[in-house]
């Protein structure tokens, strides 16, 4: 055994430091691999709901003259809240200003406001109890309670399955949203909920909430479908 | 969340280098880990024994030093007994009766420096060994430690500690620390870098003690303190990996918690009495290892703080949501979200690598050790509880440094 000198080895550690930035490169790279199959895995997602969404439209055209009964969204809904969920997961990985993201999420608000709209007019024309709740956010910054108000709607989503909720980002830059913002006049006061065509600003509780509720639907009733019936909600997620 | 992220892979990359730097280490000298003697040497050697309220132990301790593959005549045995108030100097007169190599000696309790300053005067032999008295020598350790003094230049070698029959959680997560803590020493050791001549079992030339002096009270880690003299004054340590000595694991966190805040907070404080050893320049692979250790020291504790901040954020937000929506708590779900809904980041890449590192050197050292453990579930109790034990040991260290808190550190 030869005695080691305590010298410092340069040429070893700036080996090492090359062979630690390498590993790191790796795993951003296998990180960026990843993401790269689940934005492309949620493109697919999105485009088949858009055909679906198309579908749905067609449907409701062939059914216009016929009874309303056989109109079937909850499948639609279930992949609307599927893609949420998903691209939540996007939006933590790539972060919230990434533009994959925002363009994204723009593709989906339309896609809800769609679906929005459908069910408006399935709602008019067959007379189906169908309540819709329009909830705008905005981060945590500029809406400190959006992270709860979003969690009650959730809350209440899971009470009444019938209840759709849709949200959206106050500050995206949509056109179809500034619409709906016109429409309704809204400030920019959030969190805003819009149940059916009347806008509430503020932090709206659990207990708030089914009052309005109560005004438009039988509670009592929806409670009863949802034991009888069952259907996956839309998201209400709110960052 | 810039700040988080700096922290994060500021952690991991110095993770991932100094792990790099030990394999490469590994590799480079691999032929060399366990010593190969040109010739048989065993010369005289004494081993101390301190003892200070060991009744328990000293007798499993003395009774090791028998069973020795080591010639008999040429080993001194030298029981210090610092003031013991139980029944350890009963027990050592015993054992001296027995055997005539054991000397026994009392005196007023000073300390453990003290203790081994007198077996240091009491020695009559040329080597001196110190052994604590809550700890076993396997029968090849001291033979295979005194051989490494062949070499003239070698000035004091160390022992491999491993923590005896570990049955309980906090036994277990020790018994890993110390596998991984020999592997380590012997890396040092190629690099004439050791910081630590450990109380279990370190052997010295006596010239050390002529050159530089006696022990120092060194704020209660006077096995570091005499690891940086030496250092200093440029005496080479050794590290003989396959020399086995078994020690007592702390049984209950109040004890390890103890141990922990005396060895860190002495560690911190030898550091401050010997800042040139931090001059790469001069002490270069040591200065190195230290500096690492210190940075170390100082991500343990802000990864810690930050742990805590974002559980209580967390716990305090969901409670928030289920005081708000009035929800049932059993509602809850936790099912696992599929692939895509998993948060992708380089940081869980690079995580998963630091991680595979760490087994990957967790293996090592058992590999080069010769290490019969440790059990799987030992492995994965140390990864889950030891990164925290660890945190809450150098955060207590810090804030009783700032606050000048000795009583939160000595007895």
């Amino acid at each position: 055994m030869g005695l080691k000198t305590k010298k410092l080895n340069w040429g070893r550690h700036l080996t090492v430091l090359l062979a630690t930035a390498i590993i790191f490169a790796g795993g951003f790279y296998l990180s960026n691999t990843v993401v790269e199959k689940k934005i492309s895995a949620i493109t697919k997602l999105q485009q088949g709901l858009s055909i679906d969404i198309l579908s749905l439209e067609t449907q409701f055209s062939v059914l216009s003259q016929a009874p309303c009964k056989n109109l079937n969204e909850s499948t639609l809904t279930k992949e609307l809240f599927d893609i949420s969920q998903k691209l939540e997961s996007v939006g933590n990985t790539l972060g919230k200003d990434n533009p994959d993201f925002l363009m994204l999420k723009k593709y989906y608000s339309i896609l809800e406001i769609k679906h929005w709209l459908l069910l408006k007019k399935a709602a008019k024309d067959c007379k189906t109890n169908i309540v819709s709740i329009i909830y705008l956010y905005s981060d945590k910054k500029n809406c400190p309670s959006c992270e709860n108000q979003g969690y009650i709607l959730t809350t209440l989503r899971e009470k009444y399955p019938f209840l759709r909720v849709y949200s959206f980002d106050y500050n995206l830059a949509l056109a179809p949203l500034d619409t709906i913002k016109s429409i309704y006049l809204l400030e920019p006061s959030l969190p805003i909920t819009i149940v059916n065509d009347d806008a509430f600003y503020g932090l709206k509780s659990k207990e708030e909430l089914e009052e309005i509720l109560s005004q438009y639907i039988n509670l009592a009733k929806l409670e009863e479908q949802k034991t009888s019936t069952s259907t996956s909600p839309t998201t209400t997620k709110a960052h | 969340m810039i700040i988080e992220d700096i922290l994060a892979y500021f952690s991991i990359f110095m993770a991932l280098y100094f792990a790099v730097f030990v394999f490469s280490t590994v590799f480079e000298y691999k032929k060399e880990i366990y010593y190969k003697p040109k010739r048989k040497f065993s010369p005289r050697v004494s081993l101390v024994v301190p003892c200070y309220n060991e009744e328990k132990t000293l007798g499993k301790t003395l009774q090791s030093f028998f069973d020795l593959d080591y010639p008999r005549n040429n080993l001194e045995i030298i029981v210090i007994d610092d003031g013991s108030v139980d029944g350890t100097l009963k027990v050592a007169r015993e054992f001296a009766q027995k055997d005539s190599r054991i000397k026994v000696f009392h005196k007023e309790n000073g300390g453990k420096y003290t203790a081994l300053n007198l077996g240091i005067i009491k020695s009559t032999c040329p080597y001196l060994g110190t052994v604590d008295a809550d700890s076993f020598l396997h029968k090849d350790s001291l033979k295979k430690i005194m051989e490494q003094f062949e070499d003239s230049k070698v000035m004091a070698v160390i022992s491999s500690v491993r923590v005896a029959n570990p049955k309980n959680i906090l036994e277990g997560v020790q018994y890993v620390e110390y596998l991984m803590g020999n592997f380590l020493k012997k890396v040092f050791s190629f690099l004439n870098g050791i910081n630590v001549v450990p109380g279990p079992l370190s052997v010295f030339n006596k010239k050390v003690f002529t050159k530089i002096g006696p022990y120092k009270k060194a704020h209660q880690t006077e096995d570091l303190e005499m690891a940086f003299r030496m250092q200093k004054n440029n005496l080479v340590i050794t590290q003989a990996v396959d020399a086995i000595v078994y020690t007592q694991g702390c049984k209950t966190f109040k004890e390890l918690l103890k141990q922990r805040l005396r060895w860190n907070k002495g560690g911190l404080l030898n550091y401050k009495d010997y800042p040139e050893l931090l001059d790469i320049r001069k002490h270069g692979n040591l200065a190195y290892l230290l500096l690492n250790s210190v940075v170390g020291c100082f991500i343990t504790i802000a990864l810690f703080i930050y742990t805590i901040y974002r559980t209580l954020d967390f716990s305090y937000s969901k409670l928030n949501q289920l005081l708000l929506a009035k929800a049932d708590f059993f509602r809850f779900s936790f099912a696992l979200p599929d692939w895509i809904k998993f948060d992708i980041t380089p940081l869980l890449f690079l995580g998963l690598i630091t991680l595979g590192a760490f087994l990957v050197y967790i293996f090592l050292s058992k590999k080069f050790t010769k290490d019969p453990g440790p059990s799987k579930r030992n492995v994965v109790l140390f990864i889950i509880i030891f990164p925290f034990l660890n945190g809450i040991f150098w955060l207590i260290t810090l804030l009783s440094i700032l606050f000048k808190r000795k009583d939160l550190v000595w007895d």
